[in-house]
């Protein structure tokens, strides 16, 4: 191996071929125990925390040269977050890059899950700020670590229960805990509690990387992931009596968007690339053309 | 040592973040879908190994990671070889292996000396990698679980005496528990813990 050669490959996706060793071993026993955080040694990226730098780290460790990647954040491609991190390893992979959801192999995300079924072929990374779902009831790692090797999770119900005491109904909304594979609780990441469905039974592989907290943990294709709730409280995702103004979907999940100063405002598609499509389709809603529009006719 | 035996280090990876990338997303892809069979590159092995379990070693091991051999795989070369490549500790005690490579040969009470993990650390558990001579989609094993849409079988030859109750008492213990690669010389399976197997 001469020196130009080892110059040339060692800085492949930014990190040294000994970090990635040790995140590829941290990945491997993620996905061989489904929804367990496993510790690892994180390494400082060149951008801030609340960046992804756990999610970047996770696909520098998994991308290579035949990836394509897409970046989203809050279902967008464009934010400055996901142009950011998509430069950023076109830069030091050399990889080639997508808003196409079918088009990608590697997809980090962060705050939604693709409208799209994602396929076996394909990898989703998932930034997280806070992997512990059962921190905000016990700071102590020591502790967590334990009630999770015990399966105590009675006071984790508890919290969701006392949401329908105040609320009438289970209030979380985002980072909605989940049980994986029967075994263990999971925080899913700042997602809408309307993408939590879309984790179970995927096929394809789910990765997490939190960067701060240095955790790691997976959800292998096809695993059982189950939304907690109550009999009497069963869990629901949110619904919107809009639909997208743009392309007319009534089955994503909608952002308000606030149209002029006087209050006008729509309803689009969080999933710009879903919305697009569909656009490019032939499917229309209310603000875009579609002036016949009743909400019967948008069936 | 005899001069009709080889005992000097193997080449490695010619690009190793290329290479050892395309053997970590065959692993990947292996353990995610357990008794998918992969295939990998073929870097020769030394004495001992084969060349998946070799490039499994290349890629994933390092000085953080100590590794037990099977008498039968313990050759000098495969030890040199081994060193030499990743620094890695070869340690005598299977308990104290992150990563393991055994054979049909080794009897099972060895590679039941492997650390499980504990209930709070389930990660800090022995990866087994198995030498054997063929991997196909015969229905000899039955697996279920994460990572499977319904059943996958997978059929595996040779393995040791006493292997299939050994992986079956394994996936009981999870979250703990040894998860398993079989390395062909050019293809990988594996058996993570977290599969429950049925033997025809
Ligand atoms: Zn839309």
């Amino acid at each position: 191996m001469t020196e130009q050669q080892t110059a040339d490959s060692y800085n492949f996706a930014y990190l040294d071929e000994q970090t990635k060793r040790m995140i590829r071993r941290a990945l491997l026993k993620a996905v061989a125990i489904p929804g367990y955080q496993v510790p690892f040694a994180g390494r400082e990226m060149p951008m801030p925390y609340g960046w992804g730098t756990g999610g970047v780290q996770v696909t520098a460790a998994v991308i290579g040269p035949e990836d394509t990647l897409k970046v989203i954040d809050q279902g967008s491609d464009d934010t400055t977050n996901a142009v950011s991190i998509r430069n950023f390893f076109a830069k030091t992979a050399g990889v080639p890059t997508t808003d196409k959801t079918a088009e990608a192999t590697l997809i980090q995300t962060r705050h939604r899950i693709p409208e799209k079924d994602l396929r076996e072929d394909q990898i989703l990374v998932y930034q997280v700020p806070i992997p512990e779902p059962l921190r905000f009831l016990e700071p102590r790692e020591t502790e967590t670590r334990k009630m999770h090797a015990l399966e105590e999770y009675g006071l984790m119900h508890v919290k969701l229960y006392e949401d329908i005491a105040r609320h009438g109904h289970i209030a979380t909304t985002y980072a909605y805990p989940v049980l994986v594979n029967d075994r263990y609780v999971m925080d899913p990441s700042p997602i809408p509690k309307f993408d939590n469905p879309k984790m179970n039974d995927m096929a394809a592989l789910q990765l997490f990387g939190a960067g701060r907290e240095k955790r790691i943990y997976a959800l292998p294709p096809y695993t059982k992931v189950k939304s907690l709730d109550f009999e009497d409280h069963p869990f629901v995702i949110q619904k919107w009596d809009d639909i997208c103004g743009m392309c007319g979907a009534d089955n994503t999940f909608l952002d308000e968007v606030i149209l002029d100063d006087v209050g006008s405002r729509m309803f689009v598609c969080s999933d710009s690339d879903h919305c697009n499509e569909r656009q490019a389709a032939g499917h229309r809603g209310p603000q875009n053309g579609d002036a016949s529009y009743t909400p019967e006719a948008a069936e | 040592m005899t001069a009709m035996h080889n005992t000097s280090p193997l080449a490695g990876f010619q690009n190793a973040a290329a290479e050892s990338n395309h053997v970590f997303r065959a692993v990947l892809d292996a353990m995610s879908r357990p008794g998918k069979i992969v295939g990998v590159s073929d870097l020769a092995a030394p004495a001992g190994l084969n060349p998946a379990a070799n490039a499994i070693l290349l890629t994933l091991a390092d000085m953080d990671t100590p590794i037990w051999l099977a008498d039968e795989i313990a050759t000098e070369q495969a030890i040199n070889h081994i060193r030499f490549h990743t620094g890695a500790e070869v340690t005598s005690d299977p308990s104290r292996a992150l990563f393991a490579i055994a054979s049909a040969e080794t009897a099972i009470t060895e590679i039941a000396k492997l650390s499980s993990g504990t209930p709070e650390a389930p990660h800090q558990s022995a990866t087994l990698i198995l030498l054997v001579e063929d991997l196909n989609a015969a229905p000899a094993i039955q697996m279920t679980g994460p990572g499977i849409k319904t059943k996958e079988t997978l059929g595996v030859t040779p393995l040791p005496d006493g292997f299939l109750d050994w992986a079956q008492a394994n996936s009981c213990k999870f979250p703990c528990g040894v998860d398993v690669i079989f390395a062909s010389p050019a293809s990988l399976a594996a058996l993570p813990r977290s599969s429950q197997i049925e033997v025809n």
